[in-house]
C-alpha cells in the first residue's frame, strides 16, 4: 500500500510539473459548442460550463493546489525553524514566551481563524495575489506545531556529545546552530513537511471552495469545486466532481505514504 | 486541583484575549474597509461618509477602537451589524443553536457508533468485522469534510430524497465526517483496555459481554476518550464551517461567509469569538470530566 501511495503522489506530481507537455489542451481554452460535454474521445473527462477540458484544468490545478500546499508548508516550517531554534537556544525568556504563544496558536480554532483574517482581504484579488495571500495565510497560521517539534528536537540535538565538543572548543553558538543542529533537523523536518503539505492542499482547497482563496480563472482543485457549489441548482454533472476524487485520492494516498509520521 | 482548574480558565481567557486580538490587528492593517463600500454607491455623499465614519469610530485610532469594543464585549454588547443595522448578539443567539444542536446530536450519534464499531474491531481484530471497520475507517478519513458535503449535496438534488437543508443531510453529513477519527481511537483504547490483565481476569472468571464492556473495559479507556471528545467538538465545530456553507444551512458558519462577503466585521470578530469560547469550553468540560473519572490525573 505504501509502495502505490507513494508511487501515485509522484506521478501526480510529476503530472502537475509538466502539465504544460501532457494537458491535452489549454485550462483556459473554450470549446463553446462542447459545453457542459460528458468524457468522450476528444474530452477524456468532458468538459465544463464553459466549454472548458477537465482533463487538463485538473493538470494544471493540481500545480496550483500541491503548489500552495508546497509553499504554505516550507513557510511554516521556515517560521517554525526561526522560532524553535529560539526557543531552544535563545535563553529562557524567549523560550518561555515562545512556548506560550506556540500553545496558544495551538488553541485557536484554526479555520475559524483563517477565515477570519480571510475576511480582512479584499475578495477579488488578482490571481498571482491570491495565491501569494492564501499561501501566507495558510504557512504564517500554521508555524506553531513545527516550531515546537524543532524546540525539542533540538534540545535533544544539543546535549549531544559533538556539541559538546563543538562547545568545548568554543564555537559560537551561530556557529553551533549552523553547524550542528540545523543539518541534524533534516530528518525531523522532511516527514513534517509532508504531513503539512497535505493539511494546506485541504486548506487551500477548502477556502478556493468558499470563494475565498483561489478563483477563476485559476484551475485549482477546490476553485473547480467551488464553481460547482454555484451552479447547483440544476442537476451537476458527474465527471464534474474529478478534483473532487483526486483530491480524496490525493490525502489518502499522503495518509499512508506518510503513516510512521503521522504517529 | 483547583489550581489546575483556575490555571486553564485563565488559559482560555487569555486565548480568547490574543484571537479577539490578531481578528481586530488584521482587519485594522489590511487594505479597505466598510467605508469603501459606501463610498462605491452611487448617492454616497462626503457627509454621509463621514456621518459613517464617525458611527464606525474609524475617525479614532485602531488600538482605541479594540479597547472600546474589548470593554463592550466583555459586557455582553458586541456591536451593531454593518449590514443589516441589526445588534450582532441577536443575530448570533439566532444562529447558535442551529450550529449547536446538530453538532451535538451528531458527536453523540458518532461517538456511539465509534464505540460499537471499535469495540467490534478491538474484539475480533482479524474477523471480517474488524477488517470492514478498518476499511470503513481508512475510506472516510480520506474523504474531507469538503468533498463529504459536496457529495452529500449531489446526492440530495440527483435523488430528491432530501431537500438540500434539511437537518437530517446536515446532521448525517457531520456524524459521517466525525466518525473515522474517533473510530480509529476508540478501536486503539478500547483494544489496550481489552488486553490489559484485569479485563483477562475477568473474562477468565466468567465476566460476560455486556457486563465486561461496562465495568471492566470502558472505565479503562474512559481516559483517553474524554480527552478526545474535547477535540472531537472543535474537530466537528470547524468542519460545520464547510458543511453549513456547501449545504447552505442557516448556521453560525452561514452567517460568517456572509458576513465575510459583505465585510461586517463586527460579525466576523463576534463569530470567530464565539468558535473560541465554544473551544475553550469543550475543552473545559472534557478536562473536569477526566478529572473526577481518572484521580492519577489530580496527581
Amino acid at each position: 500500500m505504501k509502495r502505490i501511495s507513494r508511487a501515485w503522489l509522484l506521478l501526480v506530481a510529476a503530472s502537475a510539473i509538466l502539465a504544460d507537455a501532457i494537458a491535452p489542451y489549454q485550462p483556459h481554452e473554450q470549446f463553446r459548442e462542447l459545453a457542459n460535454s460528458p468524457p468522450s474521445g476528444s474530452h477524456l473527462l468532458g468538459t465544463d460550463e464553459n466549454g472548458r477540458d477537465v482533463l487538463s484544468r485538473l493538470l494544471h490545478g493540481a500545480r496550483w493546489s500541491i503548489g500552495a500546499g508546497a509553499a504554505g508548508a516550507l513557510l511554516s516550517l521556515g517560521a517554525g525553524l526561526a522560532a524553535g531554534l529560539a526557543a531552544a537556544m535563545a535563553g529562557r525568556r524567549v523560550e518561555r514566551m515562545l512556548l506560550w504563544l506556540a500553545d496558544l496558536f495551538l488553541t485557536l480554532p484554526w479555520l475559524y481563524l483563517l477565515f477570519g483574517v480571510r475576511s480582512m482581504l479584499p475578495l477579488d484579488l488578482r490571481p498571482e495575489i491570491s495565491f501569494l495571500a492564501v499561501v501566507a495565510l495558510i504557512g504564517l497560521l500554521g508555524w506553531a506545531a513545527p516550531a515546537r517539534l524543532v524546540r525539542s528536537a533540538a534540545l535533544e540535538i544539543l546535549q549531544s556529545g559533538y556539541v559538546l565538543a563543538a562547545r568545548g572548543f568554543g564555537a559560537t553558538r551561530l556557529h553551533i546552530a549552523r553547524r550542528h543542529v540545523l543539518p541534524a533537523l533534516g530528518a525531523v523536518l522532511a516527514p513534517q513537511f509532508f504531513i503539512l503539505l497535505s493539511r494546506y492542499v485541504l486548506a487551500e482547497a477548502s477556502l478556493s471552495f468558499l470563494g475565498l482563496g483561489l478563483g477563476e480563472p485559476i484551475p485549482s482543485w477546490g476553485a473547480m469545486l467551488g464553481s460547482l457549489r454555484q451552479s447547483m441548482a440544476g442537476a451537476m454533472s458527474w465527471w464534474l466532481l474529478a478534483p473532487a476524487l483526486m483530491l480524496a485520492l490525493f490525502l489518502a494516498a499522503s495518509n499512508v505514504a506518510f503513516e510512521e509520521g503521522n504517529q | 486541583m483547583k489550581g489546575s482548574l483556575g490555571k486553564k480558565l485563565a488559559r482560555g481567557a487569555a486565548m480568547l484575549f490574543a484571537l479577539s486580538f490578531l481578528t481586530f490587528a488584521m482587519e485594522a492593517l489590511a487594505p479597505g474597509d466598510y467605508l469603501d463600500i459606501i463610498r462605491a454607491s452611487p448617492e454616497a455623499t462626503p457627509e454621509t461618509v463621514r456621518a459613517w465614519e464617525r458611527r464606525l469610530q474609524l475617525d479614532r485610532s485602531w488600538p482605541e477602537r479594540y479597547l472600546i469594543w474589548l470593554g463592550a464585549a466583555a459586557a455582553g454588547d458586541l456591536g451593531v451589524s454593518l449590514t443589516s443595522g441589526l445588534p450582532v448578539r441577536g443575530l448570533l443567539e439566532e444562529r447558535v443553536a442551529r450550529t449547536l444542536w446538530p453538532n451535538l446530536t451528531a458527536l453523540v450519534s458518532a461517538w456511539t457508533l465509534a464505540l460499537a464499531l471499535g469495540y467490534a474491531a478491538a474484539r475480533r481484530p482479524h474477523s471480517a468485522a474488524g477488517a470492514a471497520v478498518r476499511l470503513l475507517e481508512a475510506l472516510l478519513l480520506s474523504v474531507p469534510d469538503v468533498i463529504l458535503a459536496l457529495g452529500a449535496l449531489w446526492l440530495a438534488v440527483q435523488t430528491g430524497w432530501l431537500p438540500t437543508n434539511s437537518v437530517v443531510l446536515f446532521t448525517g453529513v457531520l456524524t459521517l465526517n466525525a466518525l473515522p477519527a474517533l473510530v480509529a481511537h476508540a478501536r486503539s483504547s478500547l483494544g489496550a483496555a481489552l488486553r490489559s490483565e484485569c479485563v483477562e481476569a475477568a473474562s477468565v472468571l466468567g465476566v460476560r459481554a455486556p457486563r465486561l464492556f461496562l465495568s471492566y473495559v470502558l472505565p479503562l479507556a474512559a481516559a483517553p476518550l474524554i480527552a478526545l471528545a474535547g477535540l472531537s467538538f472543535g474537530r466537528a465545530f470547524s468542519a460545520s464551517l464547510i458543511v453549513e456553507a456547501t449545504l447552505g444551512w442557516p448556521g453560525l458558519g452561514g452567517l460568517l461567509m456572509d458576513a465575510i462577503h459583505s465585510r461586517d466585521t463586527p460579525v466576523v470578530a463576534a463569530v470567530v469569538g464565539l468558535s473560541g469560547a465554544m473551544l475553550v469550553a469543550a475543552n473545559l468540560a472534557a478536562e473536569s470530566a477526566r478529572t473526577v473519572l481518572d484521580a492519577r490525573v489530580t496527581r
